[in-house]
């Protein structure tokens, strides 16, 4: 280091910082890239986003990919990773047959301790809020018994708390036994309240022998006395003994239940679900909302209070489950040594004399400037503000990349109904990419060497039919980090020789 | 009426605001920043009553704010609805008339200026019949601790410093010596202007002396310009006048700095983010915004030198400062004083904790005061990530308000309070370290520039200097006095 004696004359402060990898975007593309260029590297690493991402709104799963949308096969997909080669025949230019099945499972295996850590072989299929059906490949620990495929059969109960309105839990249980009774047979789009996502989704064999709903009174708590939302709820159970007391609502909910079945007369006898707690075979769904900093001890005191297995589903944002990851990743990037800066908006340009993009960071501080040697872009796709659009066309709004796909007129945009199951042009519309995750211009040529492309930006996927966009997003972004470490690498070389 | 309205439809309810809001978690009285932020002045129209669609949210629930502005920092769409909040506030006070309370803890300067003029002035404010009075009368919690200040008019900094600067004027004269550049050979290598803030000025002179030596000491020549309160305490109590005479006085005395060649540094991130922000966003004060790229927090200035290189290497060398407890030390008959701590590999036996303010990430600098204290330190300081203290400034001293106000902060504490060894907490915000003091009851709080001059301003300083924390000193690895030849540890 030298000594400000040999170089007396620089007056001021320097304006500039200097980073090997900037990331623009902190969803899971930006965040998987970050951290394992952080991991892995001795990179100096920075982040930066405008806000907060999907993780945020998001439950807390990863998805692969659920079904491939106009395959033949059709359906709900038990193996995604095996159907990973059949979209790249499919759609050649799709994000995962740009990256390919290997990195697809790597950054799987990569996000596994992240999520909890469930089985990463095969797709669940999860309940909704409302009671549709949702397949997830890694599922937190807390959401994955409520897996409805195979394994041991239950009967699946569905606990709504009084004044909570984000999880109605009669209409979802009612919505679930529509689903799963008439497997195959739903025909019209929300008319039994099952969304059309949900319907080619109906697995073959279901592991739910019935579905029911209870509804249990609220342990008193301060938090809770003003208004009951997810963010209170969380809170409130982590309070220690609120889970208990709940726990013994949920009990005498349904010994009033089964009472009130007795007094109508004989039934089948299996509704009588309290007779059968303690001896395996019932699940209770409750809303994602069992604690933040104790949620294992919730879920366990729960259980060990209902002798039942118990799990989360989860709800409208906000996202307790998101959160709870959310904390899991700000540990990760400290651990890694990754900088984080949120609340600016970035805007880049190449400079072709140093070959490297100048990062302008505007916020509330004001303006800054970062020199990175290799830019990572996972800002998103329309919905996250990283492609914009107005009458005339869309944008890509850090570089000004051209972004592919229909944009006009603006008609041709949609499908014709907006919920009616075609597929949206916009939707395939974003950044092109090579292999290398390079931007592609309209003819097809990389346009930097130094710069990767991640996560929703990325053309060629429907990812809400797919049920593919945490997949494709954590798939590309490790790929990214990837490149980022091969051309840094190759351009050290280059200054050696 | 302030400039907040341009985002505000650009919010999509994705309710991200209202999952780190410190506020929201814990009560449910307060209505979110998405409820009281954009969804207030949308339907509501509390900004242009005109428009209004639906009865506003009382204003006490509104008023649970603590304006850390998490929500408009972590918003992905640049929806800012922390302006928003405070922009009804400053409606709302202007429509009816500010409070008492609200007025004085909006005057922070006006109560430093008083407190060290009164002789026994902590004396009084510490006896339990005079905080009975003040939560009666003004409603000022009686279970907060009210922050302490200088003993006399004297000894507050701007005065210290008009003395210091004669005293060096003088020096210059009769002996040809500076001061500045004392370790870097007498070389220049900055001009700063120091806007000290109200609470070092009355409350915590000793800090102010600390960052003057040092960064005279690192080669950087040191004036203090003609200056008032930011505005902040009384722009966050609905007061926006206050805030714009305060302003504009700022902006003309420190932008005449800045044209003589002086970067502003400050040492507070509230400040700082007043400065920067709020006097050219907000309150489009003429010359906010020529002025707002100068200002610098002290550590982004100095990590900005260190990260080029062009910083001294510290007497004890880089990589080797610790600290440990005086007497726990002496008594343990462990490597106590005099000894130096060479053999002890845990590297002394306080833990330094780092606190990040919520308005230092507003201010989109990275984590200058951490990239600091880790260049001097021989252990890297804990970062706590734990969210925010709570503190909220002026908030935490409002009797309605200790219980959220506490509560907010209690993640925080705990964090604190898992630390094994007696630990010191580092941030750079004042009510953040007066909120944790009483919050987690740490051995001391520290500014991290504290932590830094330690290194190259030596044990005495930074013991004499700022009094606190008390019996905590400074170790160097490599010497006992701190003035031996300095490698990196």
């Amino acid at each position: 280091m030298l000594s400000a004696s040999e170089e007396p004359w620089v007056i001021g402060p320097s304006r500039l910082r200097r980073r090997d990898v900037v990331v623009v975007g902190a969803g899971p593309a930006g965040l998987t890239a970050a951290i394992y260029l952080g991991r892995y590297s001795h990179l100096r690493v920075s982040v930066a986003a405008e806000g907060l991402g999907t993780l945020l709104v998001a439950p807390g799963t990863v998805d692969v990919l659920g079904r491939i949308p106009g395959s033949t096969r059709g359906g709900f997909l038990r193996d995604p990773i095996a159907a990973l080669g059949e979209i790249a025949e499919f759609a050649p230019v799709h994000p995962y047959a740009l990256v390919g099945r290997a990195v697809v499972e790597e950054a799987v295996n990569f996000w596994r301790p992240l999520v909890g850590g469930t089985d990463p072989s095969r797709n669940h299929l999860l309940p909704t809020a409302l009671g549709g059906v949702k397949p997830a490949l890694l599922v937190p620990p807390g959401q994955s018994r409520g897996d409805l495929v195979g394994g041991v059969p239950f009967d699946l109960i569905l606990v709504g708390f009084k004044g909570f309105l984000d999880f109605p839990a009669a209409l979802a249980a009612a919505n679930l036994r529509t689903l799963l009774g008439r497997r195959g047979s739903v025909d019209v789009a929300g008319r039994d309240g099952v969304s059309e996502g949900s319907r080619d989704m109906l697995p073959e064999r279901s592991a739910v022998r019935s579905v029911s709903a209870l509804e249990t009174a609220l342990p008193r708590h301060e938090r809770l006395a003003g208004r009951i939302d997810p963010v209170g709820l969380a809170y409130a159970f982590d309070t220690p003994g609120f889970a208990r007391s709940l726990a013994a609502g949920i009990r005498q909910a349904l010994s009033k239940r089964d009472n009130e079945l007795r007094d109508d007369g004989p039934g089948t006898g299996s509704e009588y679900a309290e007779g059968r707690l303690n001896s395996g075979g019932v699940r209770f769904g409750l809303p994602a909302v069992l604690g933040l900093h104790r949620h294992e001890e919730v879920i366990e005191e729960l259980e060990r209070e209902l002798g039942a297995e118990v799990f989360e589903i989860p709800l409208a944002p906000p996202s307790v489950p998101g959160m709870r990851l959310w904390r899991t990743i700000v540990a990760g990037l400290r651990d890694a040594g990754v900088e984080l800066q949120l609340g600016v908006r970035a805007r880049a340009t190449f400079d072709t004399t140093t070959g490297r993009f100048a990062v302008t960071l505007s916020g509330e501080g004001g303006e800054r400037m970062v020199e990175a040697g290799f830019l990572i872009l996972a800002t998103g796709g329309f919905a996250s503000g990283g492609l914009t659009g107005d009458q005339k066309a869309f944008r890509e709004e850090v570089l000004g990349l051209p972004v592919h796909g229909v944009s006009a007129p603006v008609s041709a945009r949609t499908a014709e109904r907006f919920f009616g199951g075609g597929v949206h042009p916009f939707e395939l519309a974003g950044i092109r990419a090579d292999s290398r995750l390079r931007p592609l211009d309209q003819m097809g040529r990389p346009i930097y060497d130094n710069l990767a492309v991640a996560g929703g930006i990325l053309a060629g996927a429907v990812r809400s039919r797919e049920f593919s966009g945490t997949g494709i997003a954590v798939a590309t972004g490790l790929a990214a980090a990837r490149r980022a470490l091969d051309f840094l690498a190759g351009g050290r070389e280059r200054v050696e020789r | 009426m302030i400039n907040v309205l341009d985002r505000t439809d650009r919010c999509a309810k994705c309710t991200i605001c209202v999952s780190q809001c410190p506020i929201y978690r814990v009560t449910g009285v307060f209505p979110g920043p998405k409820a009281a932020g954009p969804e207030e002045a949308r339907l509501v129209g509390s900004l242009a009553p005109e428009t209004a669609l639906v009865t506003p949210l009382p204003g006490s629930a509104k008023d649970l704010c603590l304006g850390c502005r998490t929500c408009s920092l972590v918003c992905p769409h640049d929806v800012d609805p922390a302006g928003l909040i405070l922009a009804d506030r400053i409606i709302r006070t202007a429509r009816t008339r500010q409070k008492p309370r609200e007025w004085l803890l909006g005057h922070a300067a006006l109560l430093g200026q008083v407190g060290t003029r009164i002789p026994g002035t902590n004396f009084i404010l510490r006896q339990g019949a005079t905080k009975a009075l003040l939560e009666a009368v003004l409603g000022l919690s009686r279970r907060q601790p009210l922050p302490t200040y200088a003993r006399s008019a004297r000894q507050t900094f701007p005065r210290w410093f008009a003395r210091y600067q004669r005293q060096a004027a003088e020096d210059t004269c009769s002996r040809g010596r500076a001061r500045t550049g004392a370790l870097a050979g007498g070389g220049i290598i900055g001009k700063v202007a120091y806007f000290s803030g109200c609470f070092t000025d009355y409350n915590n002179p000793g800090f102010g002396q600390i960052v003057v030596r040092l960064f005279e000491k690192l080669g950087f020549e040191v004036v203090r310009p003609p200056q008032v309160c930011c505005g902040l305490p009384a722009f966050a109590n609905g007061d926006e006048n206050t805030a714009r005479a305060n302003g504009n006085f700022n902006i003309a005395s420190l932008g005449r700095a800045v044209r003589e060649g002086y970067e502003v540094i400050v040492t507070s991130p509230s400040c700082a983010l007043m400065m920067k922000h709020d006097y050219g966003h907000y309150l489009e004060l003429p010359g906010a915004d020529e002025l707002a790229p100068h200002i610098f927090d002290a550590c982004e200035l100095l990590a900005s030198y260190l990260e080029e290189g062009r910083l001294p290497e510290p007497p004890g060398g880089w990589h080797s400062l610790a600290f440990a407890v005086e007497d726990a030390a002496a008594a343990d008959g462990r490597a106590g004083a005099g000894q130096g701590f060479e053999d002890d590999k845990a590297g002394g036996d306080v833990a330094l904790l780092y606190h990040t303010p919520c308005h230092d990430k507003s201010l989109n600098i990275g984590e200058p005061g951490v990239a600091l204290m880790n260049a001097v330190l021989r252990e890297p300081v804990k970062v706590l990530d734990a969210g925010c203290c709570g503190g909220g400034g002026t908030y935490r001293f409002k009797k309605e308000k200790y219980a959220v106000s506490m509560a907010a902060g209690a993640e925080l504490f705990a964090a604190i309070r898992e630390e094994k060894r007696p630990a010191l907490v580092a941030s750079e915000c004042e009510a953040c370290r007066m909120q944790i003091e009483v919050g987690a009851r740490p051995l001391g709080t520290i500014h991290p520039l504290e932590i830094f001059a330690a290194a190259y301003l030596g044990r005495d300083n930074f013991v004499t200097l700022s009094g606190r924390p008390a019996g905590v000193r400074a170790i160097s690895a490599n010497s006992n006095s701190m003035r031996g030849g300095g490698k990196t540890g």
